[in-house]
């Protein structure tokens, strides 16, 4: 190999070879930026990809209509519409369903007529029986894991009428549609249309999915469908059912769209500041490099070596460490791209299609690779090489600092006021401010990994802290909801009859959707279906949070409280507006009177028990009731929940839910814990850029210092005086970027948390500071700091006095 | 794994001084280092004593070895045979962390490029070694680095950074360093080859001084003058030591 080199390679090459440890280092700080924006390019290509081909390929509805049971050729004059693609009807039963647990769940069971001509929302098979038989279900292979059931074995239902059925499942499914059950809480059914009448259900549909020609669709304005979307519902009318509800997707929107597009956004965020980070390290890393070498420079040039030679020369070593990089990086993206994606693949319910690797990534990856550090070593090595040969040789023995500024008045004084500072503590400080650039481009790697560390610290925090004010909501225990409405005396009476019980009230509940406003038109632009609750207006049971407004009073009639998930769908709704809410049949129109914190627990507005039941003509019943226990025990409280059904039911009341409010609060928090591991992920990647950030400056420190190493031995100082010496330089480093980065967070948080807030909450989040975020960060600063000096520190150590002082 | 990794960063234990012995005993010392064209011996087997109080100069060519055979004694390299005694220790047993600390407190190093630390003041440089061996207590420090530095004659330069003082300056603030622990034994490595010859001159001066108070002193040089200055020349050629004078056998 060094026979065909010119000489000038041949030092370049024993640049790259001959000081291992610095080409490590090199290469690291510029794979870190590699791996990250390869992998953030990679995972959105492959997201893209896989989401695509497998919601993508489902054919997703463009709109869906929701009416009262209606024969199977409707549907035909829905597809005969002019713009209509495809469509395709079905039937749903909302049901109660007992699985391996025991322990009654909802489920969602979907009857298709024919599986064999599915065009919309197409549901695929995955394993087992295919279409399902008769008195067979198939489960969405999401549900298997909620249910406790695999295949062969059966499941029990209850039908709406109130009987039991047990079904065969006799297969898996994939709907990519559906939101998976881990989130919904609820599992998905698929049925044939004779094991509907096996469920007291007439053998009709009550669901109409259609796709809309391309041709129709202007980009993603939902416009063009909601149009024919009312021709379908006119077209149903005409055919004698009542339509309730239209539902319009944005087109080409998964239904999660913001939810992807947020840790999209994320991991954006991670990749660029990775890519930051690793540029000030390589920027740090070249300059010591030639600082290192201003003398051979000098040398070089003083036995004629030209300066474009020479930049030439160090370039060519930047461009080595590069393709270094991007050999180990590249791979390294590759994989990190396809765990993130099988992460989201079951987050968002697709099928993740493993690794590819595409062109663009690769170039991409170069650039990052050669093109960033190539630029970014530019203006280092032409400094550094612009020293001249007079300035190259009359410089000799231990290089003194930079020039000094303000800030080392500032420190002189600073110390002075410690006249007990050891001669070792005062060097570790006057040296951590010696490389002004280097300190600062370090400090700024240390400190963005700080701030991004400690405000998502904050911002769980804040986030735990609005959810349990939120969910101090639940005064009640158990809830349990009805088919049917009965007199709410006798609920109450059949409930507190139960043991165990403490306290029962029972409420007024109807669903119902928000019209825009009064006109006839409105009725089909409504929002998505709302509850309607009618507790009494002193009631304990729940404890809202109001955040605008004010919650109902006794003289209240036709007063209205929304929660802000209500604010989704309907913009329009503000305090002291007239609302029209249709129930049925009927329009009943209310005042808001206040908003109240949403409890991510869907859409619900609160109106007083005697008006608005007497609106809906149910006065004095009740279709549900809300029960507080005598135990705090949480599996008592399941128990009992299950008792209660028995009991209920034996007594003829119709069940339509019960939900334990423990196991409600579990779900909804687990839903942020999926936000909140990204969030720490990404928060605990860049500290270990940032380690590697104050590694690098450290180990160049020893590296520049060796000399004084050297003399500090030959005066005496042993081994651990030293290692001291370093470890302390980069614990005040850490410790520095810990409180700068700490008084970053908190705008930083504040800001996240009111975003986080705004897109989950549709209110900013409660703001709490986390002591045990900033503690966590400065603790874990601090042990960063001596864990990446150890390393430089030690070999500092083991270098002898004779190699130091000779060491050029 | 991870505690004999740390083993070379924790503290060190020192034996004990053997009293009343000569300042430098060497016997049958080699240095044999191993290079690309096969083995170079640089010290073919020194045999060597200095009593406290001598000022000796050590003179010969580039490459006869004097520089490996300072090195010797300041434990800045280990010798491949032969046994060295400093003070009444065993050089040669010790570990080069023991060296550190033992030539802390009993070898004052003098550079030819002075390598002050340049973070540090002139008096900061002379508290470092105390510092570094645990030498003094700590209101004792400050105020011996001052004497120091008085001493040999910069006392009023105590606040400044190396930076800006003068080469003749430096030279004397690493003089002062050296004294620091008050170690028995001063090893200079040519200490004016980087000065002007009057600045050079107030040094030897300095060291006569010194040698006079009971400083056993041994100085690398290459110019006869100043080693003529001295109370004893060693000259060592092809790896031995040529021709010992002492100031008598000079003049007589």
């Amino acid at each position: 190999m060094s026979s065909v080199l010119a000489p000038r390679w041949q030092k370049v090459w024993a640049d790259l070879w001959g000081n291992k440890l610095r080409t490590l280092l090199v290469i690291l700080s510029i794979a870190v930026g590699v791996f990250a924006v390869g992998m953030v390019y990679s995972a959105y290509l492959m997201f893209q990809r896989d989401l695509s081909s497998s919601w993508g390929s489902a054919a997703p509805a463009s709109a869906s209509l929701y009416a009262d049971p209606f024969e199977e050729e409707l549907v035909d004059s829905v597809r005969s519409l002019r713009g209509v693609k495809e469509a395709e009807g079905r039937r749903n039963v909302d049901l109660r369903v007992r699985g391996a647990g025991n322990e009654w769940k909802q489920m969602f069971l979907t009857a298709i007529p024919d599986y064999s001509e599915q065009r919309v929302n197409i549901i695929k098979p995955q394993s087992g029986a295919w279409p399902p038989g008769d008195g067979d279900v198939l489960l969405e292979r999401s549900s298997l894991a909620e249910l406790g059931v695999s295949t062969g074995q059966s499941i029990t239902v209850e039908t709406p009428a109130g009987r039991k059925r047990t079904l065969k499942v006799t297969g898996v499914v994939y709907d990519p549609s559906q939101i998976p059950s881990l989130f919904s809480g609820r599992s998905y059914g698929y049925i044939n249309m004779d094991t509907l009448e096996k469920l007291d259900e007439p053998r009709r549909l009550d669901q109409v999915n259609f796709v809309v020609e391309p041709r129709v669709l202007n980009g993603s304005d939902p416009a063009p469908i909601e149009a024919i979307g009312r021709r379908a519902w006119s077209k149903l009318e005409q055919g004698d059912t009542t339509v309730f509800w239209l539902q319009v997707n944005k087109p080409g929107e998964h239904p999660m769209q913001s939810a992807i597009n947020a840790i999209m956004l994320l991991l954006a965020v991670l990749g660029v500041l990775s890519l930051f980070l690793s540029t000030f390290l390589l920027v740090n890393t070249v300059t010591a490099i030639l600082a290192q070498q201003m003398r051979q420079i000098g040398m070089m040039k003083a036995i004629g070596a030209r300066r474009d030679q020479i930049l030439a020369m160090y370039l060519t070593l930047v461009g080595a460490y590069g393709i270094l990089s991007l050999g180990i990086a590249a791979p390294l993206g590759a994989l990190g791209a396809s765990a993130v994606t099988g992460f989201m693949a079951q987050i968002f319910n697709f099928n993740s299609g493993g690794i590819e690797w595409p062109l663009q990534v690769l170039l991409l990856e170069f650039a990052v690779a050669l093109v960033i550090p190539l630029l970014a070593s530019l203006w280092p090595v032409w400094q550094g090489t612009g020293i001249t040969v007079r300035e190259a040789i009359s410089h000799y023995g231990i290089r003194g600092s930079d020039g000094k500024g303000r800030l080392d008045n500032w420190l002189d004084q600073s110390l002075r006021r410690f006249p007990a500072l050891s001669r070792p503590a005062v060097l570790s400080l006057r040296n951590t401010f010696r490389r002004k650039g280097r300190l600062f481009l370090t400090m700024l790697t240390l400190t963005i990994a700080g701030t991004v560390f400690m405000a998502v610290f904050l911002v769980r925090s804040s986030l735990y802290s609005t959810l349990d004010q939120a969910l101090e909501y639940f005064q009640y225990d158990i809830s349990v909801g009805f088919t049917q409405s009965y007199r709410a005396s006798r609920i109450e009476q059949e409930v507190l009859r139960i043991p165990g019980v403490k306290a029962a009230e029972s409420w007024g509940m109807t669903s119902g959707r928000i019209l825009r406003d009064e006109r006839k038109e409105s009725e089909d632009e409504a929002s998505k279906n709302v509850f309607l609750l009618f507790p009494p207006v002193d009631t304990t049971m729940i404890q809202p949070k109001i955040i605008a407004g004010r919650w109902l009073l006794p003289e209240d009639e036709n007063a209205l409280v929304v929660n802000s998930e209500i604010l989704k769908d309907s913009p329009q709704v503000k305090v002291g507006a007239p609302v029209v809410v249709k129930a049925g049949t009927r329009k009943l129109r209310f005042i808001v009177v206040g908003i109240a914190q949403s409890t991510m627990t869907g859409p619900i507005v609160y109106a007083p028990y005697p008006w608005a039941t007497a609106a809906i003509q149910e006065t004095g019943r009740a279709r549900t009731v809300q029960i507080v226990t005598q135990t705090t025990d949480p599996k008592a409280q399941t128990a009992l929940g299950r008792t209660l059904e028995e009991e209920l039911k034996k007594n003829n009341l119709r069940i339509q839910n019960v939900d334990i409010t423990w196991e409600q609060k579990e779900r909804i928090r687990s839903q942020f814990d999926i936000l909140t591991t990204f969030l720490l992920i990404m928060a605990v990647l860049l500290a270990i850029v940032g380690a590697l950030g104050l590694a690098g400056t450290m180990s160049i420190n020893v590296l520049e210092r060796t000399r004084e190493i050297g003399v500090m031995r030959a005066i005496g100082a042993s081994s651990l005086a030293i290692a001291k010496v370093f470890v302390v330089e980069a614990l005040c480093i850490g410790l520095l970027s810990g409180l700068i980065g700490m008084v970053l967070a908190l705008p930083v948080a504040a800001l996240l948390s009111y975003q986080v807030g705004v897109l989950f909450l549709q209110s900013p989040l409660s703001f709490s500071f986390s002591f045990f975020g900033v503690g966590i960060w400065l603790i874990l600063s601090a042990l960063l700091a001596v864990l990446a000096s150890l390393l430089p520190a030690r070999n500092a150590t083991r270098l002898s006095v004779r190699e130091v002082i000779s060491y050029e | 794994m991870f505690k004999k990794w740390l083993a070379g960063l924790t503290a060190v234990e020192l034996p004990g001084p053997v009293p009343d012995a000569p300042a430098v005993r060497m016997q049958a010392v080699r240095k044999v280092y191993q290079t690309g064209a096969g083995e170079f011996e640089a010290l073919k087997g020194i045999d060597l004593v200095v009593e406290p109080g001598e000022f000796v100069a050590v003179v010969g060519k580039s490459g006869s070895g004097k520089s490996t055979l300072i090195n010797m004694i300041t434990g800045i390299d280990r010798p491949t045979g032969g046994e060295l005694w400093v003070a009444g220790t065993p050089v040669h047993t010790l570990t080069e962390n023991q060296i550190a600390v033992w030539r802390g407190r009993t070898v004052g190093v003098v550079f030819q490029f002075f390598q002050l630390l340049p973070t540090l003041t002139a008096l900061e440089n002379v508290m470092l070694p105390m510092d570094f061996c645990e030498m003094y207590a700590d209101h004792e420090r400050s105020e011996r680095a001052r004497g120091l530095l008085e001493l040999v004659g910069v006392g009023d330069q105590a606040d400044k950074l190396p930076a800006n003082l003068s080469g003749g300056q430096q030279q004397r603030v690493a003089i002062a360093r050296s004294l620091a622990n008050d170690p028995p034994l001063l090893v200079a490595d040519e200490p004016t080859g980087n000065l002007d010859s009057r600045t050079a001159a107030a040094v030897i001066d300095l060291f006569n001084q010194l040698a006079g108070e009971g400083k056993t002193i041994l100085m690398v040089t290459h110019d006869q003058e100043l080693a003529e200055q001295s109370s004893r020349i060693l000259t060592v050629a092809e790896g031995r030591i040529a021709t010992a004078f002492s100031e008598d056998s000079r003049h007589e």
